[in-house]
């Protein structure tokens, strides 16, 4: 967003790169194209990761608007069935994996790990660097699939479909997704080394700040699901290129075979995607509500033991395939199991506020918004793990309104509610507070109105995937798609006041929300090697109060309650 | 990592070649048992016999015996997340 | 002779040597964690397609070329043991040695390439393509033997070509002469290097063994 203005402007005081005599941050270290395309700084690489995936957000956001202007009318009076495949498939893909995968672990995570844990860089950063170019390739790849005509296989590349009948650029988008897969291991190695390596004196372990924490766990599924994806999308372009029987039924292939290796990928991807949010959030709440996190470890053990089981659940999307009643079974108890330490970290993001001086800021508007949708997103699953239920639901709009509660109203929600809080720091600027809290209004309202009507539309039986419906589900869809209209206009209204502080904003002190952490105690925008004088830990990460005090001012009659 | 003695021919040429003897020893050992006409068990003993290469492969040449535990508990932690594939999808295929 | 390594070269952003080596050793294993799950993918499905057509793989498996496979196999242990004696020959200082043990790794690793072109060669002009006319299989065991075969051999061998191009880079640093203060890059060469070996030796008897 900011890059490519930044350059043309100096000035003494307006202007991205305004600057104090002699003041350097990272914006200043050079201004040419060049000093950004080959920069290995992690702040810089966050910023060409955002400006990245922002363009492939609304290229997948311009898809989803023409679905929902096409189920505007029960006839399939504006696209004809077989675009609707090709546009659907388009948005998943999108935003799956050139945008919410990378989302706030490549801008956020970029920026801040190091940050946080008082580190120069990243462990490995010109392996930093090439992870955004093996992204913007595979981005070119996928891209072309989508202008030379499209893939029609929905995200899921379900085999046979996808090997042997589908007359669309599955090679092509294939291809794309192995290459960004090697994106995202990137990251996850480079983050996991970071973390194990490059924490500053006196950063302990138990210390870590939870977005740390979030993203070391995300990592780690990173590094450990996404090869599995790789070699699915290898053999879908062995059995299309070569003709290599490897699933096809007639070979004695099984097609399942394929969804179990997706989904062993697929499903830990969504962890992928929440976990980052759930750093986020608790960094935002901790600190608007000026309390110390409310049980740090549990916070901390909950987000392992989610990365963990999350790879053992993934059998829970193919209830209705065919798969083995009693692995069903199994699957089922483990996507219920999930759900506790899941449970545990909206409790302890509850616990935090309890008592809390908190301040409706716009981050932590966008943070509460994330608690409630992502317990909706995450209870509605519940219905869906539990197989006669399922059996019922699956590949209805439920399961759409399901995993987009999680997802747009959990993860997305996070990622703007980290943009605004991190913002200050990432750019030196401060936004409109009042524009930024009618945005994250705006999001939250057009998220439900977009999307709760279709868990009914879903409970009522409209199947997935359909241009075209029975005229009795016109009422839900004019709903969602008028709701989207709203949503659209809470995804647009931060480009703008956003985009209007870089040049016009207030500069921002070092600490605007008073928050603890070490991203806090260097400059905004930091300088080029994050700290002028390297810094040492000495306590606890959230230390907004005392121990024996409680939060806000110290009050005699409160000090009963120990956070 | 930096040895305690001072590397010498031994070190850095004899040892290899003994490692390399063991593999290609190992490996006619398979070669000849899967060669005898009907003889029991050859996938396993084949297997088995992989699994010591790859351990002197791993301990002589990788040196993950004498790596730090972070290394070696990420050289075993794709092999465990590979159990997970196997464990469950052979769950479903087992039962079906 | 030096008792330790010679003083590595450092990069940003380490400040101390062993936090480096640590670092490389340890993101490097973290790479190939990913590549045991990657073929890992792979056995899966091999061990599952075995265990439905034992038979049939037998079958299909008599037919590959025990001879060139094993002849491979031999190469690339060879081409381990070389490139070892080339990491601690570097890391002692002795340059020459280090130089021959890198090219005969290359050279090892170019004929393992050669007989594996050589190979395929030879099982084209049998058919033994489960597309091509001609393909002198029906059980379905025979034909998934011959896909699987296909698949990996191909994969691996790119993992391979991979593998030559970075022990080529050692001999472009020797050249430069900064391979002693790089040691650490031989050293994480080989780690990759080793694991496509092992991942050889067990597709070995996968591919070549069964059915005998």
């Amino acid at each position: 967003m900011k890059r490519d203005d930044g350059a043309t402007m100096r000035s003494d005081d307006t202007g991205l790169l305004a600057r104090e005599p002699g003041e350097r941050t990272y914006l200043t270290e050079g201004t040419t194209l060049r000093s950004w395309l080959l920069s290995t700084d992690h702040k810089r690489i966050a910023i060409l990761y955002a400006v990245s995936i922002t363009m492939f957000f609304f290229i997948g956001g311009a898809a989803a608007t023409v679905i929902r202007l096409e189920l505007f009318t029960p006839k399939g009076d504006l696209v004809t069935a077989d675009t609707y495949n090709r546009l659907f498939t388009l948005h998943g893909v999108i935003m799956v994996w050139f945008f919410l995968v990378p989302s706030i672990p490549a801008t956020l995570g970029n920026f801040l790990l190091p940050l946080m844990i008082g580190a120069k860089d990243v462990a490995f950063p010109r392996l930093n660097l090439m992870s955004w170019y093996l992204y913007v390739i595979a981005g070119c790849f996928t891209l072309a699939a989508l202008l030379l005509g499209g893939v029609d296989t929905g995200w899921t590349f379900y085999t046979p479909f996808s090997t042997l009948y589908s007359n669309s650029y599955v090679l092509l988008a294939a291809f794309g997704i192995f290459v960004v897969g090697f994106s995202s291991i990137a990251t996850g190695i480079n983050f996991i080394a970071t973390v194990h390596l490059l924490r500053t004196k006196g950063m302990t372990w138990m210390r870590l700040p939870l977005f740390c924490w979030s993203m070391y766990a995300t990592s780690l599924v990173m590094v450990l699901a996404t090869p599995v994806l790789a070699m699915a999308m290898v053999l879908i372009c062995a059995e299309r290129l070569l003709g290599l029987p490897i699933f096809d039924p007639r070979a004695g292939g099984d097609p399942l075979l394929f969804q179990h290796l997706f989904w062993f990928y697929s499903h830990p991807a969504v962890y992928i995607m929440i976990l980052p949010a759930m750093g986020v959030v608790s960094e935002i709440i901790a600190c608007e509500a000026r309390r110390r996190v409310f049980g740090y470890q549990f916070m901390v053990y909950a987000m392992l033991v989610i990365a963990v089981i999350g790879f053992l659940v993934w059998g829970h999307h193919m209830f209705v395939s065919g798969q083995s009643p009693f692995a069903s079974m199994i699957f089922s108890f483990l996507s219920f199991v999930i759900a506790v330490p899941s449970a545990i970290k909206v409790f302890n993001w509850t616990g935090t506020l309890y008592r809390g001086t908190i301040r409706f800021s716009a981050p932590m508007l966008y943070a509460l918004g994330f608690v409630g949708l992502f317990t909706l997103g995450g209870l509605t699953g519940l219905f869906l793990a539990s197989i006669p239920v399922d059996v019922h639901l699956s590949d209805t709009y439920f399961v759409v309104a399901h995993f987009h509660y999680i997802m747009v109203g959990g993860s997305v929600s996070a990622f703007f509610g980290g943009l605004h809080f991190w913002w200050p720091k990432i750019t030196g600027r401060l936004y409109s507070e009042t524009f930024a809290r009618s945005a994250a209004l705006w999001l939250f309202f057009g998220f439900n109105f977009t999307f709760f009507p279709q868990f009914i539309l879903g409970y009522l039986g409209m199947p997935r995937r359909y241009h075209e419906y029975p005229p009795e589900f016109q009422v839900w869809n004019v709903m969602s798609s008028t709701g989207a209209v709203v949503l659209a206009v809470g995804y647009l209204m931060p480009l703008f006041y956003l985009g209007y502080s870089l040049f016009y904003g207030e500069r921002a002190p070092d600490n605007p929300h008073q928050a603890t952490g070490l991203e806090w105690t260097t400059t905004s925008p930091p300088p080029k090697h994050n700290f002028l004088v390297f810094p040492v830990v000495r306590t606890e990460a959230y230390a907004y109060h005392d121990w024996d005090e409680a939060p806000g001012k110290a009050d005699e009659t409160m000090q009963d309650e120990r956070a | 990592m930096a040895e305690d003695r001072p590397p010498d021919a031994r070190t850095i040429v004899l040892k290899p070649l003994l490692v390399w003897a063991a593999l290609f020893g190992l490996g006619a050992i398979s070669l000849g048992y899967a060669l005898v006409p009907g003889a029991p068990l050859k996938p396993l003993l084949s297997l088995a016999i992989v699994l010591v290469q790859a351990s002197l492969v791993l301990g002589a040449f990788m040196k993950l015996g004498k790596a730090s535990a972070l290394v070696r508990m990420t050289a075993l932690i794709g092999v465990v997340w590979l159990s997970f594939l196997f464990l469950m999808a052979f769950a479903d295929l087992a039962t079906r | 002779m030096s008792v330790a390594p010679p003083t590595p070269m450092l990069v940003e952003p380490f400040e101390q040597a062993d936090r480096q080596h640590e670092a490389m050793v340890f993101g490097l294993w973290l790479f190939l964690a990913t590549e045991i799950l990657f073929f890992g993918g792979f056995f899966f499905l091999y061990a599952v397609a075995r265990l439905q057509d034992p038979g049939g793989f037998a079958v299909g498996g008599h037919k590959a070329n025990l001879l060139l496979g094993t002849i491979n196999t031999v190469l690339l242990m060879s081409s381990s043991a070389t490139l070892t004696v080339a990491e601690r020959a570097i890391k002692a200082e002795w340059r020459r040695a280090a130089r021959v043990a890198i090219v005969a790794t290359l050279i090892l690793g170019t004929a393992f390439l050669a007989v594996k072109g050589f190979e395929y060669h030879e099982d084209l002009s049998e058919h033994l393509f489960p597309t091509v006319p001609g393909f002198p299989f029906t059980a379905v065991g025979a034909i998934r033997f011959w896909s699987f075969y296909w698949l990996i051999t191909l994969i691996h061998a790119v993992h391979l070509t991979i593998g030559l191009a970075f022990v080529a880079r050692l001999l472009w640093l020797d050249r430069l002469g900064t391979l002693g203060p790089r040691w650490m890059v031989a050293e994480v060469t080989t780690l990759y290097w080793h694991l496509v070996d092992i991942v050889w030796l067990l597709l070995w008897p996968l591919l070549y063994l069964i059915g005998r």
